[in-house]
C-alpha cells in the first residue's frame, strides 16, 4: 500500500486515526502496530512473515547486546545479527544481480549458466534493514537501552509512516517517543498540513512530471533529440525530488498525527552550492545513517587524506548500490563520491568563494548528470543519453504524450524549487515553517484541504478509464 | 492561534476523511453517475491463494475505489481542471476523446483512422467479397434478405472541426479502405447502402447537422434517413411491403439525447459548463398501413446499430430484432435483454432461419472487419444445414 492511494487516504488512514484517538495511551502502540502490519502485508503478504520473524530475532538478540554483557558475546551476537539482516537484504535485493553477473562470466568461459528463478524484491527492505542495523548498533554502543518489549521494537521497524520509503529513522531518535509521547492538537494540525503538502507534491507535481520523464526515457535513446533529452532530464530531476520529498513530507506529517517527530529528510536540495552541500540537503536521513554507521566507523576524517577520500568513495559506492542492484547505481555512487572528494580537495574555504550564481546552476547540472545514470537501465543507455544531451542525435520533436498539464507543471517546477530563495521570508509556507499568526492557521487548513481534494481527484481520475460502450 | 481551532480542525479532518465511506454505505447525498462503461472487476474472494498472490488486494482495491462515495465528484473536478485550463478532455485509457473546434468532440480512434495510411490487402478484400456474395446466395435460397450498411465516420463528414494539430498533412492524397472496397461491393453485387456518400451529398444540400457536436455516431435525424433507406432496400430485396415511418420535420433545442452526447458524457466534467450546441431531433411517426408487414431482423454490427434499432423499435418498423454487437454480445428487441454470445452454443442456422433479413452494419473505417467474425461461421452453418422446407427464394 502507498500513501498516495485512495485506499490509504479514505480507508486505512481514517480508520487508524479514529481507533488511535479512541483508545487509551497503553493501547495506542498496539493500534499502530496492527495498522502497520496490515499496511505492509497488503503489498507483501508473504514477506511480512519474514519481517516479523526477523524482528523477533532482533529483539531477543538485541537484549544480549547491552554493555553489561561480556564483550566477546556482544560482538558475536552483533555480527550474527548484522549477517542475517544484511543477508536478507543481499538475497532479496542483490541475488538476481549477482547471479546475472556470474552467468555473464560463465558465458565468457562457455560454462553452463546457473538456472535461477528471479527473487521478488520485498517493498521497503532497504529502508527497514538500515533501521534494524541502527537499533542493533545503538544498543551495542550503549547509546540507548534495548526496546522495553517486542511490540515497541517491532513498531519501530514497521511503523507505517516510514516503513517503505523512509525517512530512515535512527533508533536513538525515536526510542523515547515509542515509550511516551504527547498528542497536542497543534502537532496533529501540523501533521495534516505536512501530509497535504506531501500528497500534493507527489500527486499534483511528481506524477505529471513522470509522464514526461517516462516518455523520454522510454523512447529509443538513439533517436532522441537534444531538446527532448534535456526536457526529459529536467522533468526527471524535478520528478524524483517532488516524488521522494513528497513521500517524506507525508511520512513526517503522518508521524506527527500519531505523536512522532521524525527528522527532516530534504532541505531544498537543488539550492545546494556544491555536492557536499547537496548531500546535507538530499535524503538527509540516509546521509546521517551512512555517516554515523559507516563513514565514522571506517575512520571518517580522522585518518589520512587519501584514506578519507577512499572512505568517502566507499560510502558512496555502498550508497549507490543500496539504491538499486545494477552497475548504473554503482557508477552513480562513484560519480557522487568523485565530486564529494573533489569538494574535499578544493576545501570548504575556497568553495565558499565561488559566487552563488555560478555554484548553484553548476551543481544542479552536475547532479542532473548523475540522474542520467540513476534513471537509465544500463550504462550503455546512459552513454547514449549523454550523447543525446550533447546533440548527437535526431531533430527536435514534441511528442504527443506530453500533455499540456504536465508541460505546465514542468514550467512551474523551477518556481517551486528555487522560488523559496526569493520569498524565503514567507517561510510560513515552507514545510518546516512554524507560523502562529491568527489568520495563518485557518488559511493553511483551507489550503491543505484544497490540495487533498485536488490530489484525491487526480487519484480518482487516474483509476477511471471508461469506454464509450461495453464491447468486451 | 486558539487551541480550540486546532482541536476542531483535527476532528473535522478525521470526520471528513470518513465521509466518502459513509456516503458509500448510506448514499446520503444524491450522486450522478459517471458516463462511460468500465471493465468490471470480479468480486474479491478472500482465500489463502488470493491473499498471498495479491489477487484479493487488487480486486478489493479496485472495487472499493469504484464504489467509494463522491468518486463521481472527484473525477469531475479533475476533468474540469483539464478541460477548463487546457481544453483537453481526459478519459483515461479507455475511449479517448479529442476536443475540436467550436467544442466538437471526436473519438481519438476515428482520428487515428482518418490519418492512417494502412490499407487491407486487395486479395483479402476480394476474399471478403466472395464470402459475402456466397452468404447472400445462401440466404436467398432460404428466402432471406441481406443488406450491408456502411456507416459514416464523423471525422470524414465533418473534418473541418477537427483540431488541426491532430490531422496529418496530405491525408486526402491517400486511399482509404472504404474507397478501395466500395467498388468491390458493387462488383460482387452485394446489396449495400453507401451512407458516407449519402451523408456527403446531404451535407451539401442542407444545413441540418448529421452528427451532433458531442456524439461519435450519426444523430437521430440522419439515422432516421438511413432507416427509411434500409426499409426500402429490404422491400426491394424481399418483394414484401414493410411498415414505414415518416419524418414530419425536426425540432431543434439544446438538449442532447442518448447517443447525441455519448462522447460528451465521457468528458465527465461539472456539466453546467459543457456547451452541447443545438441538437436536432426528428419528429417521426409510423405510417398507418394495416397491410404493411413488420420484418424480423438480425443486425450484426457496432454501436451505430443502437440508433437504428431504437428508431425502428419506437416507430414499430420490426416485429422483433436481434443485434449481434461486435458478434460478442446479443441484444433482443423488444424484450430489451442483453447477454454475451456463447459461440459454441450458438445455432447460427436457426438464428438466421427465424428472421427475414440479415443486416451487416460496418463503419467505413472498419470495412475489412465486416461482420466481426460472423460471416464465416454463418456460411458454415448455412452450408451444413438445409433450408427449412416450403420457404420460397426471394425475388432478387
Amino acid at each position: 500500500m502507498v500513501f498516495s492511494s485512495l485506499l490509504f487516504l479514505l480507508i486505512l488512514l481514517p480508520l487508524t486515526l479514529t481507533l488511535y484517538r479512541a483508545v487509551p495511551f497503553g493501547a495506542k502502540n498496539w493500534v499502530l502496530l496492527v495498522a502497520s502490519l496490515i499496511f505492509y502485508a497488503w503489498g507483501a503478504p508473504r514477506f511480512v512473515f519474514v519481517l516479523g520473524a526477523s524482528c523477533i530475532l532482533d529483539y531477543y538478540i538485541g537484549r544480549k547486546l547491552v554493555p553489561t554483557a561480556p564483550v566477546f558475546h556482544r560482538r558475536a551476537w552483533l555480527v550474527v545479527c548484522l549477517i542475517y539482516n544484511l543477508g536478507l537484504l543481499g538475497y532479496f535485493k542483490y541475488a538476481n544481480f549477482f547471479v546475472e553477473q556470474g552467468n555473464r562470466v560463465f558465458e565468457l568461459f562457455q560454462v553452463h549458466p546457473l538456472a535461477w528463478t528471479a527473487v521478488i524484491l520485498p517493498i521497503g527492505i532497504s529502508f527497514f534493514t538500515f533501521q534494524k542495523i541502527s537499533y542493533l548498533v545503538d544498543v551495542y554502543w550503549g547509546h540507548v537501552p534495548p526496546a522495553r518489549n517486542l511490540r515497541d521494537y517491532t513498531l519501530y521497524i514497521v511503523l507505517f509512516p516510514q516503513l517503505i520509503a523512509g525517512p530512515i529513522v535512527r533508533y536513538h531518535d525515536v526510542a523515547r517517543q515509542l515509550v511516551a509521547r504527547d498528542h497536542p492538537a497543534r502537532q496533529m494540525f501540523e501533521g495534516i498540513w505536512r501530509f497535504a503538502i506531501g500528497m500534493a507534491k507527489k500527486v499534483l507535481i511528481a506524477n505529471p512530471l513522470a509522464e514526461i520523464a517516462d516518455g523520454v526515457f522510454g523512447a529509443p535513446v538513439l533517436g532522441l533529440d537534444p531538446g527532448s533529452a534535456w526536457v526529459g532530464l529536467l522533468a526527471y530531476a524535478f520528478q524524483i525530488y517532488f516524488d521522494f520529498s513528497g513521500y517524506s513530507d507525508m511520512a513526517i506529517g503522518l508521524g506527527r498525527m500519531f505523536g512522532f517527530e521524525f527528522l527532516e529528510n530534504f532541505n531544498r536540495p537543488y539550492t545546494a552550492l556544491n555536492f557536499t552541500d547537496f548531500w546535507r540537503r538530499w535524503h538527509i536521513s540516509l546521509s546521517n545513517f551512512m555517516r554515523e554507521y559507516l563513514y565514522i566507523p571506517l575512520g571518517g576524517n580522522r585518518v589520512g587524506r587519501v584514506r578519507a577520500y577512499l572512505n568517502l568513495w566507499l560510502v558512496f559506492v555502498v550508497s549507490g548500490f543500496w539504491h538499486g542492484a545494477s552497475w548504473s547505481f554503482i557508477v552513480w555512487g562513484c560519480y557522487h563520491g568523485f565530486f564529494l572528494s573533489l569538494d574535499k580537495w578544493i576545501g570548504s574555504a575556497r568553495l565558499a568563494r565561488i559566487p552563488r550564481w555560478l555554484a548553484l546552476p553548476v551543481t544542479f547540472l552536475l547532479v542532473c548528470g548523475g540522474w542520467v545514470l540513476f534513471r537509465t537501465e544500463t550504462l550503455t543507455q546512459a552513454g547514449h543519453y549523454f550523447a543525446a544531451l550533447a546533440g548527437a542525435h535526431g531533430r527536435p520533436i514534441w511528442p504527443d504524450w506530453i500533455t499540456p498539464r504536465s508541460t505546465l507543471i514542468l514550467g512551474l517546477a523551477p518556481l517551486f524549487v528555487w522560488g523559496p530563495i526569493v520569498w524565503s521570508r514567507l517561510s510560513v509556507w515552507a514545510p518546516g515553517g512554524n507560523p502562529s499568526s491568527g489568520w495563518n492557521a485557518p488559511l493553511r487548513y483551507g489550503v491543505a484541504w484544497l490540495l487533498l481534494i485536488l490530489s484525491a481527484a487526480a487519484l480518482a481520475t487516474g483509476q477511471f478509464n471508461p469506454f464509450i460502450y461495453f464491447r468486451f | 492561534m486558539d487551541t480550540r481551532f486546532y482541536k476542531w480542525a483535527t476532528v473535522a479532518f478525521v470526520v471528513i476523511l470518513w465521509l466518502p465511506l459513509i456516503q458509500r454505505w448510506t448514499q446520503l447525498v444524491p450522486e450522478s453517475g459517471l458516463g462511460g462503461v468500465e471493465v468490471q472487476m470480479p468480486k474479491p474472494q478472500l482465500t489463502a491463494t488470493n491473499w498471498f498472490n495479491g489477487t484479493f488486494q487488487r480486486q478489493f482495491e479496485d472495487r472499493l475505489i469504484r464504489r467509494i462515495g463522491f468518486r463521481g465528484l472527484l473525477v469531475r473536478i479533475d476533468n474540469q481542471i483539464n478541460y477548463s485550463l487546457f481544453r483537453r478532455p481526459s478519459s483515461g485509457r479507455g475511449t479517448r476523446v479529442v476536443m475540436g473546434k467550436d467544442h466538437w468532440l471526436y473519438e481519438q480512434t476515428y482520428i487515428d483512422r482518418y490519418n492512417s495510411s494502412k490499407l487491407a490487402a486487395e486479395e483479402d478484400n476480394r476474399d471478403r467479397m466472395q464470402k459475402l456474395a456466397r452468404l447472400q446466395a445462401l440466404l436467398r435460397q432460404r428466402g432471406k434478405g441481406l443488406l450491408v450498411v456502411v456507416t459514416p465516420s464523423k471525422a470524414e463528414i465533418y473534418p473541418e472541426f477537427m483540431p488541426p494539430e491532430n490531422v496529418v498533412p496530405g491525408r486526402h492524397l491517400r486511399f482509404s479502405d472504404y474507397e478501395k472496397m466500395a467498388p468491390l461491393l458493387d462488383e460482387y453485387q452485394i446489396p449495400w447502402l453507401d451512407v458516407p456518400r449519402f451523408f456527403r451529398e446531404q451535407k451539401k444540400q442542407s444545413d441540418t447537422p448529421l452528427f451532433s457536436k458531442g456524439g461519435v455516431h450519426w444523430n437521430y435525424y440522419s439515422a432516421s434517413l438511413v432507416v427509411t433507406q434500409i426499409v426500402d432496400a429490404l422491400e426491394r430485396q424481399t418483394g414484401s411491403h414493410y411498415a414505414q415511418m415518416v419524418c414530419e420535420g425536426v425540432r431543434v433545442d439544446n438538449r442532447a439525447f442518448g447517443t447525441d452526447n455519448d462522447l460528451g458524457d465521457l468528458l465527465n466534467i461539472l456539466t453546467w459548463t459543457w456547451d452541447q450546441g443545438p441538437q436536432v431531433h426528428p419528429i417521426l411517426k409510423p405510417v398507418p398501413d394495416a397491410a404493411a408487414l413488420k420484418p424480423r431482423l438480425l443486425f450484426v454490427g457496432d454501436s451505430f446499430v443502437f440508433t437504428l434499432t431504437y428508431l425502428m423499435q419506437t416507430n414499430q418498423l420490426f416485429s422483433n430484432a436481434t443485434t449481434f454487437y461486435y458478434y460478442k454480445r446479443r441484444f433482443e428487441y423488444p424484450a430489451g435483454t442483453e447477454a454475451p454470445i456463447d459461440h459454441d452454443q450458438l445455432d447460427l442456422a436457426a438464428e438466421i432461419d427465424r428472421v427475414d433479413a440479415v443486416i451487416l452494419e460496418i463503419n467505413e473505417y472498419w470495412l475489412p472487419k465486416i461482420g466481426f467474425g460472423f460471416v464465416e461461421p454463418a456460411l458454415k452453418a448455412l452450408e451444413q444445414t438445409a433450408a427449412p422446407s416450403g420457404v420460397p427464394e426471394h425475388p432478387l
